[in-house]
C-alpha cells in the first residue's frame, strides 16, 4: 500500500527526465565545500558551494549513497564526506572534550589525542577515532578506485596518501576555512576540472562495488515486489517531516524488543528488498524536499502525489487544500503570480460549478486523466519514528469532486477580506483561542477533518463543538466559523442524523426560515444593533454579556433583552424600524425555548451571522447611493 | 525460490469445508513493515483467519486451510492511539523465577509506557471459507468426520478455546456458522471487477526458520480466493 505506491512513484519519476531524483546507489546530500585537488595530489584551493545568504545553505548534490550511520565505528562514505573523515580532524565543545578525554580514562594511552588548537569554548583535535575515520575513508577510496586509469583519480588518491591530519591548521588552504570545514558540512572533490563524484569512470566503479557488496546479504521474499531478494537491514531516514529529528526519522524501524517477532532482528521483521527500500525512501524524501507536494495540517506533514508524471493535478489539489499561500503572494508579489492565481481560482470555480450541478469532471478540468490514482499520506513524528496519520487512495476525479464538495458546503456569505477558499490549516486554527500563544490544535482533529473531506462524510463532532465554544467565549463569529457550522449542519442533515432540513441551512440570510433557533439568532443580532445604534461607545454590550446564555438558554435571556431594547428603541431615531423588524422576526416564534441543543445553537449562530451580514450589506448600498 | 510447498498443497477434498461469518467493531491486521506505528492491511489475512478458526477448534491432528475470504463490509479505516509497552519480560528473568530465584515478572505500566498511533479497520465483517487437512500427527482414532463434526458443533454453539480476535486482543471477534449461502459482499458488481490488494502476508512458515511468506491478494467481486491466488503465481 504505502510503500508499494511510493516505489511505483519512484519508477515514474525515474522515467521522467525532468524529475531530479537520485538513481539507485546514489542519494542527495547537502554539500558545503568542493576541495580542488591538482593532478599531483596537492589541495590547491577550496570552493565554498554554499549560498550567499546570511545563514549559508549548502547545495544539494547527487552523490554516492550515504546510508544512515551511527555509533563510533561508523563506516565512511565514498568521495563525499565531512571533515572528520576527509581530514581526520574533529572539533568539539570543551565540555564534551573533557567528558570524553578525562585524564583517568586515558591511563593506558596518554597520547590518545593531539590538540591542534583550543579556546575556552572549543577544542580542535585529532584523536584515535578521528584518525581511524580518516584511515578508513582513505582505505575505502583506494578499495574502489585502485586500478582506475584516470589522472584526476590518481591525484585524489595521491592527496589522501600524502595527507597528514597534523597539517590541518598549518596548511594554508585548510587553515583558511578551518571553522567552516569543521562545522560538519560535507566536502566533495574536484579533480582535473570535474567533480570526482560525477566522473563516469568513478560512477562505474561505485556501481560495480555496491552491487558486489549486496551479494552476501540476508535473502528473503520482499513484501513489495514478491521477489526473493537481498533484504535491507536498516532503512534510509526520511527527512523533512515537521517536528521529527533533523537527521531524519524512519518510517520502518524496529528499535524496541516489543516490535520483534520470532526472534528476528531489525528490519528482517519486515522483509523489504534493498532496491524497494531505496525506491520508497528516495521517492518519499523527494516528495518531502520540494514545496509542491507537501502541506502541513496541524502537527501532521501531508504529502500527496498522483500516479503520473504530469504535475497539473497535484498543483490543483494543493491549491484546493492550501489556497491561502497563493493569495498571500497575490498581495505583494509581481503581476505574473496574480494572473496565475486568478487562473487557479477560476479553475476551482469552474470545478465547483460542475460539482454543484452534478456534472462529471473530465480531463480538461484537471489536466490529467481523471482515472489516475491519487495518494495522500499524513505523517507525524514520534521520536525517531514516523507514524502514519492517514492514508487515502482515490482517483483524481473522485478526490477533486470530494474536496470541491467540501468547499461548496463551507460556502457562506462573506465580505471581501480574507481568502475565498479556506485552507484546512486556517480551519483548524479557528478551534483554538486566537489570543493564546500556544496554538496547539488537537492532534487527532487534523486527521478527522481530512477523513471527512476525503470520504464526504459528516464532519467530526469535536470540530463543531470546539467552534461553538469559541464563538460563545469570544462572542464573535467570522465567515470561517460560520462556514464550518453551516457545513457541519448541512452534512449532518444530508446523512439524516438530525431533524434539521437541508433547505433551512442556507448560504445567506433566509427571512422565510421558520426555524426557531435561527430566528432567535437573527433577533439577537437585531437587538445588538438596536443597542449600538443608540449608544455607540459602550464597554459592555449585550453581546459580551448575553451571547453565550442567549444561544443556550433563550427563555432566560430574551425577555430581559427585549425589555432592555424598549429603552434603546425609545431613544433611537430609527426606533420604529427596529421594533418593526423585531416584530417580523418574532412572528414565527410562539415561545422562547428553555434550552437549545448543540445543533440548535449552531442554527442560532448562523442566524446571528446572516443577520449581521445582511445589515452590513444594506449599509453599504446606502452609502454608495449617497455618494 | 525455495518455498515449502507443504504450505500450498493442492486442495484435495473440500468436502469438509466450513463457512464462518466473523464480524467486529475494530480490526488491525498489522502490516509487517508498519508494525510499530501500526497500519492495518485492507482485509483480514489468511493467517489471522486461521487464528480465528484455531481459537474455536484445533487439535494436533488437523491443520486449517483458508480457501476464500468474502469481504462483506466496505473497507474503512480509523485512527486510534493506545498506550503500549516498548519492552518484553526477558526470558532470563522467567528462567530465574522458574528456578525459584527472585525476579520481578511484570511490566510496570507507569514506568514503561509509550503512546502509539494505529491505523485500524472499522466495522469489519468477513465470511471465511476453510477446510482442514489431517496432519501426520493424526492417530488411528482421528477421522476427518469426527473433527469436522466437533468443529461444526462448537461453531454452532459459539464455543471457543480462547476468544478469537481481529489482530489485536482488544478487538474481539463475533462469529456465527453460515449453513446456507454466504451473504453478498458490498463489493459485488463493483466497477472494474478485480481489485489488486498488493502483496499480503500469507503465513509464517514455521518449518523454515519462521520465514514470512507473502502472496498477491486479488479481490474479485469482494471475494479473495486464496487458493487461486496461491496457484496463479501469487507466491514467487
Amino acid at each position: 500500500m504505502i510503500i508499494q505506491s511510493l516505489c511505483r512513484h519512484y519508477d515514474i519519476l525515474e522515467g521522467d527526465e525532468n524529475a531530479d531524483i537520485p538513481r539507485w546507489g546514489y542519494s542527495s546530500a547537502k554539500v558545503s565545500f568542493a576541495l580542488v585537488i591538482s593532478p599531483d595530489g596537492v589541495l590547491s584551493h577550496i570552493v565554498d558551494l554554499r549560498s550567499d545568504d546570511k545563514k549559508p545553505i549548502p547545495q544539494n548534490m547527487d552523490v554516492p549513497i550515504q546510508k544512515a550511520r551511527s555509533g563510533i565505528s561508523a563506516p565512511p562514505y565514498f568521495v563525499c564526506d565531512n571533515a572528520k573523515y576527509v581530514f581526520g580532524v574533529e572539533k568539539m565543545k570543551r565540555g564534551d572534550f573533557e567528558k570524553k578525554f578525562h585524564p583517568h580514562l586515558l591511563v593506558d594511552d596518554p597520547a590518545g589525542y593531539t590538540i591542534l588548537e583550543e579556546s575556552d569554548k572549543d577544542v580542535t583535535l585529532i584523536h584515535q577515532r578521528s584518525r581511524k575515520c580518516f584511515e578508513e575513508f582513505r582505505a575505502l577510496q583506494h578499495g574502489i578506485l585502485d586500478g582506475l586509469d584516470d589522472p584526476g583519480v590518481r591525484g585524489f588518491l595521491a592527496f589522501l596518501d600524502g595527507w597528514n591530519p597534523e597539517e590541518f591548521l598549518i596548511n594554508p588552504t585548510t587553515g583558511q576555512y578551518k571553522d567552516d570545514l569543521l562545522a560538519g558540512g560535507n566536502c566533495v572533490f574536484e579533480c582535473n576540472g570535474d567533480f570526482l563524484h560525477r566522473k563516469g569512470a568513478v560512477r562505474n566503479a561505485w556501481e560495480t562495488y555496491s552491487q558486489n557488496e549486496a551479494g552476501d546479504a540476508f535473502v528473503a521474499q520482499c513484501l513489495v515486489t514478491g521477489e526473493v531478494e537481498p533484504v535491507s537491514r536498516v532503512h534510509q531516514k526520511i527527512k523533512g517531516v515537521v517536528g521529527a529529528q533533523s537527521a531524519g526519522a524512519s518510517l520502518v524501524g524496529f528499535n524496541n524488543d516489543a516490535f520483534l517477532s520470532y526472534g528476528k532482528k531489525q528490519s528482517f521483521n519486515s522483509p523489504i528488498s534493498e532496491s524497494s527500500m531505496f525506491k520508497y525512501t528516495t521517492a518519499l524524501n523527494h516528495l518531502l524536499a520540494g514545496q509542491s507536494n507537501r502541506i502541513r495540517i496541524a502537527d501532521a506533514t501531508v504529502v500527496f502525489w498522483a500516479e503520473t508524471g504530469e504535475k497539473s493535478c497535484e498543483d490543483l489539489v494543493r491549491f484546493f487544500f492550501d489556497p491561502q499561500e497563493a493569495e498571500k503572494n497575490e498581495g505583494h508579489e509581481a503581476e505574473d503570480s496574480r494572473i496565475q492565481d486568478t487562473g487557479a481560482i477560476k479553475q476551482i470555480g469552474d470545478i465547483l460549478t460542475k460539482v454543484r450541478s452534478g456534472t462529471k469532471i473530465n480531463q480538461e478540468d484537471v489536466g490529467t486523466d481523471p482515472e489516475t490514482n491519487f495518494y495522500i499520506l499524513g505523517l507525524s513524528p514520534n521520536n525517531a519514528r514516523l507514524a502514519v496519520r492517514f492514508w487515502y487512495v482515490d482517483t483524481v476525479r473522485d478526490l477533486i469532486a470530494k474536496v470541491a464538495r467540501h468547499h461548496l458546503d463551507m460556502e457562506i456569505v462573506r465580505d471581501d477580506s480574507g481568502p475565498r477558499y479556506v485552507s484546512i490549516y486556517r480551519l483548524l486554527n479557528e478551534t483554538v483561542p486566537q489570543s493564546s500563544d500556544k496554538k496547539a490544535v488537537s492532534p487527532l482533529l487534523g486527521g478527522l477533518i481530512m477523513r471527512s473531506i476525503l470520504t464526504g462524510s459528516t464532519y467530526p463532532m469535536p470540530l463543531y463543538s470546539a467552534i461553538l465554544s469559541r464563538v460563545k467565549v469570544e462572542g464573535s463569529i467570522n465567515y470561517v466559523r460560520a462556514g464550518i457550522i453551516k457545513a457541519y449542519l448541512l452534512r449532518l442533515s444530508r446523512s439524516g442524523l438530525t431533524n434539521l432540513k437541508e433547505e433551512v441551512i442556507t448560504m445567506s440570510l433566509n427571512e422565510e426560515s421558520s426555524n426557531v433557533p435561527y430566528r432567535l439568532g437573527r433577533l439577537f443580532a437585531v437587538l445588538e444593533k438596536v443597542q449600538s445604534d443608540t449608544n455607540r461607545e459602550m464597554k459592555s454590550t449585550i453581546n459580551s454579556k448575553y451571547f453565550s446564555s442567549a444561544s443556550s438558554t433563550p427563555a432566560v435571556v430574551f425577555p430581559v433583552l427585549l425589555k432592555l431594547a424598549q429603552h434603546h428603541i425609545a431613544k433611537s431615531d430609527w426606533g420604529f424600524k427596529s421594533s418593526q423588524s423585531i416584530e417580523q422576526i418574532l412572528a414565527g416564534v410562539d415561545e422562547f425555548p428553555a434550552y437549545l441543543n448543540l445543533e440548535d445553537q449552531g442554527m442560532f449562530m448562523l442566524g446571528y451571522y446572516h443577520q449581521r451580514k445582511a445589515f452590513y450589506k444594506k449599509k453599504e448600498a446606502v452609502s454608495s447611493e449617497e455618494a | 525460490m525455495k518455498i515449502h510447498y507443504s504450505l500450498f498443497k493442492e486442495v484435495i477434498a473440500i468436502g469438509f469445508g466450513i463457512k464462518l461469518k466473523v464480524w467486529g467493531d475494530y480490526a488491525c491486521f498489522t502490516r509487517p513493515e508498519m508494525k510499530v506505528e501500526r497500519v492495518s492491511y485492507d482485509v483480514i489475512t489468511p493467517s489471522a483467519a486461521r487464528g480465528i478458526l484455531e481459537a474455536i477448534y484445533w487439535k494436533p491432528a488437523i491443520s486449517w486451510k483458508i480457501d476464500k475470504i468474502h469481504v462483506l463490509n466496505p473497507i474503512r479505516f480509523d485512527n486510534i492511539r493506545r498506550n503500549e509497552r516498548p519492552g518484553k519480560i526477558s526470558t532470563g528473568k522467567v528462567k530465574t523465577a522458574f528456578k525459584g530465584g527472585d525476579a520481578a515478572l511484570y511490566q510496570d505500566s507507569t514506568e514503561d509506557t509509550v503512546q502509539r498511533a494505529s491505523l485500524v479497520l472499522r466495522d469489519v465483517c468477513y465470511a471465511i471459507e476453510a477446510h482442514f487437512e489431517m496432519t501426520d500427527r493424526a492417530g488411528p482414532e482421528d477421522t476427518a468426520e469426527k473433527h469436522y463434526n466437533v468443529a461444526l458443533r462448537r461453531m454452532r454453539k459459539g464455543q471457543c478455546f480462547h476468544h478469537p480476535y481481529f489482530g489485536c486482543r482488544e478487538f474481539p471477534v463475533q462469529f456465527e456458522l453460515i449453513e446456507g449461502k454466504v451473504p453478498a459482499s458490498c463489493y459485488r458488481g463493483e466497477t472494474g471487477g478485480e481489485r489488486d490488494l498488493g502483496f499480503m502476508l500469507y503465513d509464517i512458515d514455521f518449518t523454515d526458520d519462521m520465514k514470512a511468506v507473502f502472496f498477491r491478494a486479488s479481490m474479485v467481486d469482494g471475494v479473495i480466493d486464496i487458493q487461486k491466488c496461491l496457484c496463479y503465481g501469487g507466491v514467487s
